[in-house]
């Protein structure tokens, strides 16, 4: 029984992608598959596009199904649901040539060309657009959170700001419902969040992490919007096999050399932590943050205060985002706005696209043979990211 | 969504109304009668391989619910329900957050279907169909289910461990009929509670006795047990009257008042009376639900498994059913009139109409029932005869209820088997 009649049927009914898309370039490629800006063939509508094609598996040259990746699974299932204007809009779900083709809305920006062109042109972003960017991104999260979603690996690349100056966090692909899961967390994913951005609990082998992981990524995100660098800029150690995570001792170190140590009195279930042993090698560190705050360009007390709050060590007393959201930083002037570029003269450069590929055929295999320099390309090469296991 | 019920896609998307459902199994049952269907389709949602992958429920269930889904839209016939179920299997494993392995779920497949005509898939078929099976589940993919409710009004009501697990595996056998593609799932999970509640009145009845026994719960709790472990054994057999009778009652009462007073062990009916009735929800869908599940134990009475492979190859091989009367085909319907023309013995029978003294061929009418079916994929009604003879019935054809069409119909009378 092959089906054939069904699927001729099924077939036949499917509209093509590219009947219904122009594609205006090629944005960027990552280990999940490639992005592309898009705009749909009706001439009224002016409305763009971020294709996602996730990459088909392929056994030699032919392309093959293996089986959604799990990551792909989750996006698809939870951006499907969520609806927020602080979580990227999934528009529809296209299948062909055997890839899936998640089509977003477009966002201009996103917080990591933002860091980057700042830093490159040595000035800051101004206080009003980093308090709006970490309004709306907390506001996002804590309708994640609401919605028992944990994000997993928030970071400034997969934070998107529209031209309009409006947060969209994206990246679903190891975000994951937390309530009462059928097998404890760390079951599944042996590695989440990029290493920057990964909570102590994480790096400290915790069984069962909460959504305070988010926080932390957040507070982590925070610091960089105002430094334009990462405020722990670690080196990963390495996977060496799949079984064991290594103890990511120069990660904390960075923590340790800003935060202090993690002394009981600050978290008091330290001990309890699997990889606790490890701690011994590392010397004594007071609580440094305070100070270098206030050599950072902005100095509200209640911004530090905030900043402390995510970075605390002790995930049962780290800020709720919802807590967050009604800090007292928030109520200071510049008071968060939703168009977080307002009133301000950003001359933010537009997302770099290239035009070859434009029929979307350039498979991972074909690209190792004709590298396509990409923005993210250059910056992902010194940015660590999560390999996603299919 | 996860946090909300009424907004995620399930509530908005995927609960839908029994038209639906009908016309979803029109094809099918051209070929085979509604009961044959219910057990084929029970067949399969009742294979070993959730057992054999040692699934957790919720597993199976958000399988179940994706196989129900899929066959609102296809007819078993065209498709192969076996390579449908893998899928099915195999996504909810991802979406359920514990994963298999697609070779796993195939080989288990295999050794399930083994004397069973064989599961003859490999990865990339599989794998290939999963493409149209997340197209055909619109890619909503995250599925409620009563047990989560379950456990929280368990939680407010107090109720016994021996209770709960009565109730789940009420719930369990929910999953056979298709209030999961009908109701909310925080209804299914009350009117399983429902049922728990009269299963102790009627106990309660039954013993003579209002004082109630340490026994009390385990006696129903047990058989219950018993017909979920094992599914071809008679549910409910020697209780499903007087519990037909009394739901009966209480539903054309419209009132919530069902379980008798009386204190016993276990389940307080008096507090549960009062607990039914403080709630805001709509008691008669409760009641609708509960009959829903009441008629699978039903169907369950003279389900017997090893008959269903044959079934299957009938559904799958057959002409259809050969009708009683040629159909006769009227060409000068009004528009926008649903054209139902129903051909009894030469004479021309109007929707509605009383349908006398049907005379059908000797040997085909095998049951008191003929079914009145019509292409226009809009009705399709059992007409209930008076009589049990086998060769007369008397019976009225439901006037069409229906919102369609200009579309030219053809209807027959086909005996019901």
């Amino acid at each position: 029984m092959s089906m054939t009649e069904y699927k001729a049927k099924r077939d036949s009914c499917r509209q093509r992608l590219q009947s219904k898309y122009d594609i205006l370039g090629f944005i960027s490629s990552g280990t999940y598959g490639r992005v592309y800006k898009a705009k749909l063939k009706d001439k009224d509508e002016s409305k763009l596009y971020a294709i996602k094609k996730f990459k088909p598996d392929k056994e030699g040259e032919q392309a093959t199904y293996t089986g959604v990746s799990q990551s792909a699974c989750r996006e698809i299932a939870l951006c499907r649901e969520l609806h927020h204007a602080n979580i990227v809009g999934l528009t529809e779900v296209l299948l062909e040539d055997k890839s899936i083709h998640m089509v977003f809305e477009y966002a201009e920006h996103d917080l990591l060309q933002i860091i980057g062109y700042h830093g490159q042109e040595r000035k800051s972003i101004p206080e009003y657009t980093i308090k709006s960017f970490l309004w709306q991104l907390l506001n996002g999260v804590a309708y994640l959170h609401a919605n028992w979603v944990m994000h997993r690996d928030l970071k400034p690349a997969n934070i998107l700001v529209t031209a309009g100056g409006v947060v969209k966090i994206g990246d679903l692909g190891l975000a994951r419902l937390f309530y009462k899961p059928l097998q404890p967390l760390f079951n599944g994913d042996k590695v989440v969040v990029t290493i920057w951005y990964r909570a102590p609990e994480l790096l400290l082998g915790s069984r069962h992490y909460t959504k305070a992981i988010d926080i932390w990524a957040i507070g982590c995100i925070f610091a960089e919007l105002i430094t334009l660098r990462p405020i722990f800029k670690g080196e990963e150690a390495k996977v060496e096999n799949k079984k064991t995570v290594p103890f990511q001792k120069s990660q904390l170190q960075k923590i340790f050399e800003i935060l202090g140590s993690p002394t009981k009195d600050r978290w008091p279930t330290v001990d309890e932590q699997p990889e606790y042993q490890g701690l011994s090698a590392f010397r004594q560190y007071p609580n440094a943050l305070r100070g270098i705050y206030q050599s950072w360009p902005y100095k509200s007390e209640q911004g530090c205060n905030l900043l402390s709050a995510m970075l605390e060590y002790d995930p049962s007393r780290r800020i709720t985002a919802d807590e967050a959201l009604n800090h007292p930083y928030f109520q200071e002037d510049p008071k968060p706005g939703w168009d977080s570029f307002a009133g301000q003269q950003m001359d933010l450069p537009l997302r770099k696209i290239t035009h070859e590929d434009k029929d979307m055929k350039i498979a991972n295999t074909v690209q190792r043979t004709h590298p396509v320099p990409t923005v993210k390309d250059e910056r992902s090469a010194k940015r660590p990211r999560i390999e996603v296991a299919g | 969504m996860a946090a909300n019920y009424w907004t995620s896609s399930h509530a908005t998307n995927w609960i839908l109304d029994r038209r639906k459902l009908q016309e979803a199994v029109q094809e099918d049952l051209e070929y085979v009668d509604i009961d044959t269907l219910t057990k084929i389709k029970m067949w399969y949602y009742n294979r070993k391989i959730g057992k054999r992958l040692q699934f957790r429920q919720q597993v199976v269930a958000t399988a179940i619910v994706y196989f129900k889904r899929f066959y609102t839209k296809h007819s078993i016939r065209l498709t192969d329900p076996s390579l449908v179920a893998a899928t099915c299997i195999y996504l909810a494993c991802k979406v359920e957050e514990c994963p298999q392995h697609i070779k796993h779920i195939i080989s288990e497949m295999k050794a399930a279907l083994a004397n069973h005509g064989g599961f003859d898939y490999d990865t990339s078929s599989v794998a290939e169909f999963e493409f149209y099976l997340l197209e055909e589940l619109e890619f909503y993919l995250i599925v409620y289910h009563p047990y989560r409710d379950l456990i929280l009004i368990a939680k407010d009501l107090k109720l016994e461990e021996s209770n709960l697990q009565t109730a789940w595996f009420v719930i369990n056998d929910s999953y056979r009929t298709d209030v999961c593609l009908l109701y909310a799932p925080h209804m299914i999970s009350l009117a399983a509670l429902y049922i728990i509640c009269v299963l102790h009145s009627e106990n309660r009845i039954k013993d003579g006795s209002s004082s109630g026994s340490a026994g009390h719960g385990h006696i129903h709790h047990s058989m219950l047990h018993e017909a979920n472990l094992s599914s071809s054994s008679p549910m409910l057999n020697n209780m499903g009257n007087p519990l037909h009778a009394q739901l009966y009652s209480m539903a054309s009462k419209k009132s919530p008042g069902g379980p008798a007073y009386g204190e016993g062990q276990g389940i307080n009916n008096r507090d549960m009376v009062q607990w039914f009735a403080e709630l805001n929800v709509d008691m008669e869908e409760i009641i609708e639900i509960t009959q829903e599940i009441l008629s699978l134990y039903d169907i369950w009475r003279d389900y017997n498994e090893e008959s269903v492979p044959a079934m299957i190859t009938a559904l799958k091989t057959m002409d259809a059913v050969k009708p009683a009367t040629e159909p006769s085909v009227s060409d000068d319907a009004d528009e926008g009139e649903l054209q139902v023309t129903c051909s009894v013995d030469g004479r021309e029978v109007e929707p509605g109409e009383m349908i006398e003294n049907v005379e059908c061929e000797e040997g085909e009418v095998q049951e008191d029932q003929v079914m009145v079916y019509t292409h226009s994929h809009t009705q399709h009604q059992r007409v209930r005869t008076n009589s049990g003879h086998l060769q007369s019935g008397t019976g009225s054809i439901p006037s069409s209820s229906s919102p369609s069409t200009n579309q030219k119909s053809v209807g027959v009378v086909i005996p019901f088997n």
